[in-house]
């Protein structure tokens, strides 16, 4: 054996050498070819979309230039610069990026090439660099319900809106403080946030090239008009807040879109649900008219990181759609004619509700003025129509966009006690979103669940006496998590404002960005990078945080995944947090675009780039849809987490008094092959950590062994069992009469280039025609089949599922099958039609990898992920558990929100087979690469 | 019915029948069965040793064109936004270093920066995002695959696809990381001279560069 190893290695090295002297590298990009019509960009490749989905070629008409010596760059358009009438123009007296102050407005700016912020690069001996642990992270707390509006219901008005009022949150010690020592920097402006980020560039930092002559002089003191090493950079992102019961902020400058009066940060503080009550939220859009990563749309020499290549930005429409605030061909000051850059739709993630209210993609709306200037376009129904040919007119639904700058959405929440969260859907540019920061959580609880237990003895009310119900009408009053109380039930004041918040009950988003030098987040070819060249820089294409799109030549600008370098928990960088010795419950979701983490935790610091050792313990208690089974210890003391994921774990840090506890990561990017934090060299040494835990010595929840107590946990949780926990599994081999749907993934690859195109399933477009179609009250097995090189973290809207098992199967012949070779790669263009999906079944190897109620990942899930090369079981019920029985009154009328249609307690909701749902991959950058695809339920009826 | 539809029509519902490899035991109703253990993404499947080698060859390169890659991008970005050419120009025109040796130092810089960029935005003989991943997919789908009379066969077809996918892409990333360690050189030699003209000359006319980037 150990010979025919030598022969093929030496094999592999013969031909090596022999290819080594004249490897067959081709010159593709500019500025290597700058010729045609458009030297700055090159002429879209021939492999690129057509027919209806067809390009237009960049620069889009329409466009201008914001300098002027740029015009070599783009002859096309060398005769018309940009004025002061489109973004660059003063909206209200403000710049249309952002109303906080600091933003340059009415004139036509060049921009400035940024670089990138290398994490472990350090500034200069005596200057401050970006801290570790040196800030503590909030524990977000909660809005306060409007709970007169809307009988027997919680009312918020949440807004969509640019960060606001962070310098008094930070003042406030909620936040990374720059004003104060050793920092000294000014405070931070409306619009902006403070992550910690630090400039760590020795000859210092370039001025943000959105910012005004004020600004720059307040920070861009260095020579050369830079940002000294060791001054802290503000960050542009979009948060949320809330009018009605947020923090006011008098005096606050107005702007046209917005009221400019509460704080909204990244993320937002959380809504908080309880289990049969209806939660109304009006979603108002107040975003600046400009997205953060695409400041000026129509000047073609500013970067802009909305690729409209893609579905619901392209750069034109059907010209029947146009309006005169709207050309069908080209971008306008608002970013596509399709939709503007501002729109945003909400999906609360995890919850069974309406369609109406599930956060459609194509249900975007936009804020005061995008909302006016696409209103034609807003009007028109949601395109496509969402039918099924063969269900036909049963299932024919149409969706409408609102015609103003909110949506007011009502949410059953009849759900399971479960932590769920909210963020944006809004068709191919969900990543952009995202990104950019709006985002909260929204944990529901049963209190049906925690009645007291006294001597030992629940105190639940039995029959009649439990007001509590199921569905079904059956009682469920218990004290099956009381348990968990003494870790979840306390709060502590945060201060100096006095509003309670878990005390040992924590939320974390953990969410990857890499940064510019202006502080700005770098996204792919958004702030910081330009693809033509000319200005003294040429950025590489490849695979890392600090470069531009992978294949330029279809996608000017999209990755196929985001990977930051740098980790940010609950908006700062590299956090702690101070713990007693005891028991905590972290509750974590992965709000990454496409990053997955292997979470675990140390007492030992691991060195950037080394592989953290785990050697500390801990509980899974629940995953996306709420408790498992019973309590698993994490195996290997770690778990994985992917976008879209939440965990909730129980850790006893009494074991480590007065001690450091790092939460670490050692998943690679992207997953499951790819770069690990400690690869040699790699790019991402420093996503070996994520936050400290800072262990005090006194107090704590302590372990009480088997009892349970109002102040005290069980020492083994993992004896606790859930006595209610439904297993909706399957039993292998299928029955016969089990329904199973197989869906391949696939990756669209570049014949020429070789590069990723984008992403599908079933090897068909979002806007095809629907296909799956569960019927109402079936229970359906899905199987995932990976032919991709990456996990999928898949996200079907509406049900909560749990995974059965994965099993690999040979993917050469299953394409072999699909497209003709084993080495083929299938998927369609717009227009094409679908081919019949093979039966992966005698393609499988090996036995099924079972996961059960005893895994990790065993509970009810609505994300899981699909690992390449293998097929991933699922089984859902395609319920609706909310009452769907009233007589329809006026849904969408003041009040009657949407989603219902019966607007006095008890509410009505809308049946679940009166719209479509999506169901897609939560890797938000494959999402809008047309990773999606429209679910509609049907009546049971339907032959 | 169903059956019937999904022959005819796009939809991909199917009756499962039960096949070998997706036989298992039934849950027991009494006792929650354990999870299997996952599948580990870092070791090859079971093969011969032979096939085992050259999936963690491939497996390597991968790994390899995504490091080299980046760190080609984080060698020119850490040239640029140290300002090494600069501060070498800087240091010469206050005489602190010798024109001849600057001059030398920039062009060594320069023509390292320019040809690993060139390599960076050429086309390359494989994926330069995937590598050869989808090879190594097919490949180790049949490795994974149960025994049968077609196996050897699609073995030796993916064996050679795969083979041929790690000839391209190992000179190219073998050449990337040449490229990036001679422009590591670069850089470092002109750093070491600015340092030098520095502790020569004072005050000092930029701060002193920070340790090289990783």
């Amino acid at each position: 054996m150990k010979l025919v190893k030598a022969v093929v290695a030496a094999a592999v090295l013969a031909v090596s050498f022999a290819a080594a002297a004249a490897i067959p590298f081709t010159p593709i990009l500019p500025p290597l070819q700058p010729s045609g019509n458009n030297n700055a960009f090159p002429t879209q490749n021939p492999n690129g979309p057509t027919g209806t989905a067809q390009q237009v070629n960049y620069p889009y008409p329409g466009q201008c230039l914001a300098d002027p010596t740029n015009a070599a760059l783009f002859p096309l358009i060398a005769a018309k610069s940009c004025d002061a009438t489109g973004s660059f123009a003063c909206t209200g007296g403000v710049a249309p990026q952002s109303a906080g102050g600091w933003a340059a407005c009415g004139v036509a700016a060049p921009f400035t090439v940024l670089n990138p912020i290398i994490p472990n690069s350090v500034p200069p001996a005596g200057t401050p660099a970006t801290p570790k642990f040196a800030f503590e992270v909030l524990n977000p707390f909660d809005y306060t319900p409007d709970t007169t509006t809307y009988p027997n219901a919680d009312y918020y008005e949440i807004k969509l809106h640019e960060a606001w009022g962070f310098q008094v949150a930070a003042s406030l010690k909620l936040f990374p403080d720059p004003t104060v020592a050793p920092y000294n920097g000014i405070g931070v402006p409306n619009g902006m946030q403070w992550t910690g980020l630090t400039c760590n560039i020795p000859t210092g930092c370039t001025c943000p090239p959105l910012a005004n002559a004020t600004f720059k002089g307040q920070i861009c003191t260095a020579v050369g008009g830079k940002i000294p090493a060791g001054t802290p950079l503000y960050t542009q992102i979009w948060g949320v807040g809330s009018s009605k019961n947020g923090v006011p902020l008098a005096g606050q400058p107005a702007a046209p879109w917005s009221a400019n009066d509460f704080v909204a940060t990244w993320p937002s503080v959380s809504i908080r649900g309880t289990r049969d009550r209806p939660v109304v939220v009006k979603w108002i859009n107040e975003f600046p008219n400009n997205h953060v990563y695409c400041p000026h749309p129509e000047a073609a020499d500013w970067p802009c990181a909305i690729d409209r290549t893609f579905m619901g930005v392209k750069a034109r429409i059907d010209p029947a759609l146009a309006t005169a605030a709207v050309p069908p061909d080209g971008v306008n000051l608002y970013g596509s004619p399709m939709q503007p850059d501002n729109s945003w739709v909400t999906h609360l993630h995890g919850e069974e509700d309406p369609p109406s209210v599930d956060g459609f993609a194509e249900k975007w709306f936009g804020n005061p003025i995008t909302a006016g200037a696409y209103a034609g376009v807003s009007q028109n129904f949601v395109n496509p129509p969402f039918e099924a040919p063969e269900f036909s007119p049963l299932a024919a639904k149409t969706l409408k966009r609102p015609t103003g700058n909110f949506d007011l959405y009502t949410y059953p929440l009849v759900k399971e006690e479960a932590l769920i969260w909210f963020h944006d859907h809004t068709l191919g540019k969900t990543h952009h979103n995202v990104i950019a920061g709006p985002a909260g959580f929204f944990p529901v609880k049963d209190p049906a669940k925690h009645f007291p237990i006294v001597g030992g003895v629940c105190t639940a009310p039995t029959g009649a006496a439990c007001t509590f119900k199921n569905a079904d009408g059956t009682s469920r009053c218990d004290c099956s998590y009381t348990w968990l109380d003494p870790v979840t039930e306390p709060r502590v004041a945060v201060t100096p404002l006095a509003i309670p918040v878990p005390k040992y009950d924590f939320f974390f988003a953990i969410q990857d960005r890499a940064f510019n030098d202006d502080g700005s987040i770098n996204f792919s070819n958004g702030l910081g990078q330009v693809i033509p060249a000319g200005k003294g820089v040429v950025l590489p294409v490849g695979y890392n945080p600090i470069t531009v799109g992978a294949n330029p030549q279809v996608h000017p600008t999209w990755i196929p995944e985001y990977f930051g370098d740098h980790v940010l928990v609950n908006g700062v960088l590299w956090p702690f947090k101070g713990v007693e010795p005891g028991w905590y419950r972290i509750r974590v979701v992965d709000g990454s675009d496409s990053r997955c983490w292997t979470i675990g935790f140390s007492t030992i610091l691991p060195a950037p780039g080394a592989k953290a050792t785990n050697n500390v313990p801990f509980f899974v208690l629940a995953s996306d849809q709420g408790y498992l089974k019973s309590p698993v210890l994490a195996p290997g003391n770690q778990i994985t987490m992917c976008p879209g994921e939440r965990y909730e774990m129980l850790v006893d840090f009494s074991l480590y008094p007065g001690l450091s506890v790092f939460m670490t990561n050692s998943a690679p990017a992207p997953f499951p092959a790819g770069i690990t934090p400690y690869a040699g060299g790699s790019p991402f040494a420093e996503m070996n950590t994520i936050m400290k835990f800072a262990v005090g010595t006194t107090g704590g929840v302590k372990s009480c062994g088997g009892a349970v107590t109002t102040n005290c946990m069980p020492a083994n949780p993992a004896l606790q069992v859930d006595p209610n926990f439904k297993d909706i599994r399957p039993a292998l081999p299928f029955a016969p009469t089990t329904t199973v749907r197989q869906i391949y993934m696939n990756e669209r690859i570049d014949g020429i280039t070789q590069s990723p195109m984008g992403m599908q399933l079933n090897g068909v477009p979002f806007e095809y025609k629907v296909t799956e179609t569960p019927k109402k009250g079936s229970r359906e097995v899905w199987q995932y089949v990976n032919l991709t090189a990456d996990t999928h973290p898949m996200h079907p809207h509406l049900v909560k599922h749990q995974i059965v098992a994965r099993q690999n199967f040979n993917v050469g012949q299953y394409k072999a099958l699909l497209c003709g070779s084993t080495t083929c790669q299938p998927g369609t263009t717009p227009g094409g039609e679908m081919q019949v999906v093979p039966d992966v079944t005698p393609l499988l190897s090996g036995g099924p990898m079972l996961v059960t109620a005893a895994s990790v990942e065993g509970g009810f899930k609505d994300v899981s992920q699909a690992h390449p090369g293998m097929v991933t079981t699922i089984v859902a019920d395609w319920i609706a558990p909310w009452n769907a029985t009233g007589a329809p009154t006026a849904p969408g009328t003041a009040g009657c929100p949407a989603g219902t249609v019966g607007c006095t307690a008890p509410y009505v909701f809308e049946d679940v087979t009166t719209g479509p749902y999506v169901w897609h991959c939560h890797i938000n950058s494959h999402e809008d690469s047309e990773m999606m695809r429209t679910s509609l339920v049907v009546p049971a009826t339907v032959p | 019915m169903i059956r019937t539809m999904a022959l005819i029509l796009p939809v991909t519902v199917i009756v499962a029948l039960a096949s070998a490899g997706t036989a298992a035991a039934a849950p027991s109703a009494a006792a929650v069965p354990a999870p299997s253990p996952a599948r580990d993404y870092d070791k090859p499947p079971p093969g011969s040793k032979a096939d085992q080698a050259l999936w963690q060859a491939a497996y390597d390169l991968d790994n390899d064109i995504l490091l080299e890659r980046a760190a080609a991008s984080r060698l020119q970005h850490e040239a640029k936004t140290h300002e090494v050419l600069e501060r070498l120009e800087a240091q010469s025109a206050k005489g602190a270093l010798p024109a001849d040796r600057a001059n030398e130092l920039r062009k060594r810089v320069s023509e390292e920066w320019a040809r690993s960029m060139d390599l960076l935005v050429s086309q390359w003989p494989v994926d330069p995002t995937r590598g050869c991943r989808y090879d190594l997919l097919n490949f180790e789908g049949v490795m994974f695959s149960n025994e049968g009379p077609q196996k050897a066969g699609q073995l030796d077809d993916t064996r050679k696809a795969l083979s041929a996918c790690v000839a391209r892409g190992t000179p190219a990333v073998r050449a990337l990381r040449r490229a990036n360690e001679d422009l590591r050189g670069a850089i470092a030699a002109a750093e070491v001279a600015i340092a030098a003209a520095a502790a020569t000359a004072a005050p000092p006319a930029l701060p002193a560069a920070a340790p090289a980037a990783r």
